[in-house]
């Protein structure tokens, strides 16, 4: 921005103001100076201006013979014109000297009367008119003197603006000062003429009168000037502070009202202010200036931050697409084979995560499975991940943990590094092949109660090319299951700080051994949430279950047909394993828990899974239905109105119930076991 | 599940096959509310599988209307149904055979 001189805006409008003030003193002044002027009068004159009318005068007795002397020798002399030059008027002048120095004229000056002198008058002067000539010419003058006083004998003056009226009051004759070049104006007020025959008058000089009239018209213009100079500064004032305060203001305040109203129509102006070409360089202008600053400003901020949404948007879809496509890379639903099942959950606790599972039919008879975190969170560990997930995919069927090890640590620039669990589950000979690496320990259930599966120690992959992981190997029995999950489960957090722990695992896992696969899931959920009480979830989390039990379920109407549906499901699927004195009961007991579903639970959706083995049967009812628990229902003995067969019949033939309510479903689980 | 009902004299008999659950206790409830002037039940389990609380509940309504445990007779009791019998207790309200 060029840079201006500032003229602060207290300037611009003090100095109008200040030029104001002064004129108005100077009027003030002006008046108070014609005032002293008439008082300066009044002093001089030293009486009443009342007196004027009163006074008389008292001629002398020659005064006739005097005129008469001088008009002669004007009337011999008979100027042609106004003697000019010193020369001129002594020559004149001279001719007069007889009668001035002639006792005549004497007797008539000390016979003149001088009580008019500091009365009203100053002087007085007797003279005749010439009127071919239009002039007036003196015969004696109090004032005389001086040969140069012009008031001399003979002297006389043209009639510039000759006036007479009736009354004889002379005006406008102009009294010339040859020796100051001054002309005096007689205003016909103060010289009164009276006439002293046909030819002769005396007039009455009020000189200082003259003066005070000239000084009135001077204070008067004086004062003119000084209301003038108010009225011109007033409007100078007030133009000034139109011109460099009002106007801009106004200017800005209607800018302004046009910048806010195209904002709020979502358009951001950048021409709205202007630089003003007439700068003045006041807090004005400099405001205008900071406006025309900002709303370049502000448009710009404008487009960075539409910029910064807009790259914001785009990283968030391509994180959302990243995140399904690592959703993809994981098993989207159970895996349920003859003799086993698998269950997997991913939660990443941002769009992607380093955690991963993945469960999968090797050949005829084998199937492997893993779960797995990488080290880190976000963007960098699910890349790893997707490296990790791949290779291990390829890899897992000869349980080659070597060689995923080695294909991780390689070009691991970044020095991530991948634990896990990885397994191979061999229904052949009931073997399960596993190697932990580094990871969470594993949950084993066997003959009903969890417990951790024997690991041994080793180090998660992509630290070292060459690591000789240990394998393991158990024998499973049917009836047997394997949890498996990453630290962000033992690591859920409260708001106290408190780990979930691996001891709450193990509990819950045991409160609810009765339930696999999903509701297991949601049971841990439940247990989990009511532990961090609405904390935030700080990790990704995996959940892996697998149950070396074959599985079958099927959802069910919440009616009639459901009943016979669960019923003809049940034969179905047991008939092929079991004998019907085995089924038989189990329908007793479904037969009562389903219709309560039925009857009572005011359910939209209910399903039932079965998971089996030669051994026992397991099913699970879950429905959405009113929280209801039948296994606490009392039995009554009443007879006329026996109630809670139902219960009595289930616990008489399940091996054991189980009801839980999660994630608003009522889960119910019955186990069957062989005799 | 076929229902065969045989009357002889005051005796009304029922032979059931199949299962005695919730959706057939109602079927048997509607099928035996036709039948009217008998004073005994007799209940022939020999093909029946199982009964559940329902189909007790039946039972039970035809011993109270019948008057007595020896106006309900049952016979052919498997293992299965004599246990859910006894469970429930409801061996002491009817008469087995």
């Amino acid at each position: 921005m060029k840079k201006k001189r500032r003229i602060p805006l207290a300037i611009t409008i003090l100095v109008p103001v200040l030029l104001g003030v002064s004129a108005v003193q100077g009027g003030a002044f002006g008046a108070s100076v014609a005032l002293s002027r008439e008082a300066d009068y009044n002093d001089a004159i030293g009486v009443d201006k009342t007196n004027l009318q009163q006074a008389t005068w008292k001629m002398p007795n020659n005064t006739m013979e005097v005129v008469d002397a001088i008009k002669e020798i004007y009337e011999t002399v008979n100027p042609e014109k106004q003697p000019e030059s010193e020369e001129e008027i002594r020559a004149y002048r001279t001719n007069f000297l007889p009668v001035v120095n002639s006792d005549l004229f004497t007797d008539f000056v000390s016979a003149f009367p001088t009580e008019t002198l500091g009365d009203y008058a100053d002087y007085a002067t007797v003279g005749f008119f010439d009127p071919p000539r239009g002039r007036f010419v003196t015969v004696y003058c109090q004032a005389s003197g001086s040969i140069y006083n012009p008031s001399f004998p003979g002297t006389f003056d043209d009639l510039v603006l000759p006036k007479s009226d009736t009354k004889g009051i002379f005006y406008g004759t102009v009294w010339h000062d040859y020796k100051r070049n001054e002309d005096y104006l007689i205003s016909g007020r103060a010289g009164k003429l009276t006439q002293l025959d046909n030819t002769y008058w005396l007039i009455r000089h009020t000189s200082l009168r003259t003066v005070y009239s000239q000084s009135d018209e001077f204070v008067s213009r004086f004062m003119w000037v000084g209301i003038a100079s108010i009225v011109a500064m007033a409007v100078l004032s007030f133009l000034a502070i139109e011109l460099l305060l009002i106007h801009p203001v106004r200017k800005l305040s209607k800018t302004s009202d046009r910048y806010v109203k195209a904002m709020n129509e979502g358009e951001l102006l950048d021409q709205a202010f202007q630089l003003d070409k007439k700068h003045f360089g006041n807090e004005i202008t400099t405001l205008n200036d900071s406006l025309y600053v900002m709303q370049g400003a502000m448009l710009e901020y404008s487009n960075t931050i539409r910029d910064a949404a807009v790259r914001e948007q785009k990283a968030k879809a391509d994180l959302a697409l990243a995140e399904k496509i690592q959703a993809s890379m994981v098993p989207g639903a159970p895996l349920i084979a003859e003799k086993l099942s698998f269950y997997g959950k991913m939660h990443p606790a941002k769009e992607v995560g380093g955690d991963f599972f993945s469960y999968f039919q090797i050949d005829e008879t084998r199937y492997g499975f893993y779960i797995a975190d990488v080290s880190g969170k976000g963007v960098p560990a699910a890349l790893f991940m997707a490296k990790a997930a791949t290779v291990s995919r390829l890899l897992i069927g000869d349980l080659d943990i070597e060689k995923i090890g080695e294909v991780l640590a390689k070009d691991n620039s970044e020095d991530l590094f991948v634990t896990g669990f990885f397994a191979v589950v061999d229904t052949k000979n009931n073997e399960l092949h596993y190697v932990n690496c580094g990871h969470e320990p594993v949950y084993f259930r066997h003959k009903g109660e969890y417990a951790p599966l024997e690991e041994a120690p080793n180090l998660p992959l992509g630290c070292l090319e060459d690591y000789p992981y240990v394998k393991q190997k158990i024998q499973l029995e049917a009836g047997d299951a394997l949890f498996l999950y990453t630290d962000g489960l033992s690591e859920a957090m409260n708001p106290k700080g408190d780990l979930y722990g691996k001891e709450a695992i193990l509990r819950v896992l045991n409160e609810n051994k009765a339930f696999s696969g999903n509701a297991l899931f949601s049971l841990i959920d439940q247990d989990v949430a009511s532990f961090v009480s609405g904390a935030e979830q700080s990790d990704d989390t995996c959940l892996l279950f697998f149950q070396y039990s074959q599985e079958a379920s099927t959802p069910f109407s919440v009616d009639k047909e459901g009943l016979g549906h669960v019923a003809s499901f049940v034969d179905d699927t047991l008939s092929p394993l079991f004998t019907p004195d085995f089924i038989a009961p189990l329908q007793v007991v479904l037969d009562e828990m389903v219709s309560n579903i039925v009857h009572y639970s005011n359910a939209k959706t209910a399903s039932i899974s079965l998971s089996y083995n030669e051994k026992e049967v397991n099913v699970t009812l879950c429905d959405d239905g009113t929280p209801f628990d039948p296994t606490a229902v009392k039995i009554e003995k009443d007879e006329d109105e026996p109630g809670g067969f139902g219960i009595l019949l289930t616990e008489t033939f399940a091996s054991s119930v189980t009801y839980r309510h999660a994630k608003e479903n009522n889960l119910l689980s019955i186990t069957m076991k062989k005799k | 599940m076929n229902i065969i009902k045989t009357k002889k004299d005051n005796v009304l008999e029922v032979k059931l096959e199949g299962r005695l659950d919730t959706i057939t206790s109602a079927e048997l409830t509607e099928s035996l509310s036709q039948e009217e002037g008998f004073t005994d039940i007799l209940f022939d389990f020999e093909k029946l599988e199982y009964l559940s609380s329902s189909g007790l509940r039946l039972l039970f309504s035809y011993r109270k209307k019948l008057g007595g445990k020896e106006h309900v007779v049952l016979t052919h009791v498997n293992a299965l149904i004599g246990e859910i019998l006894r469970v429930t207790g409801f061996v002491n309200q009817v008469t087995i055979r």
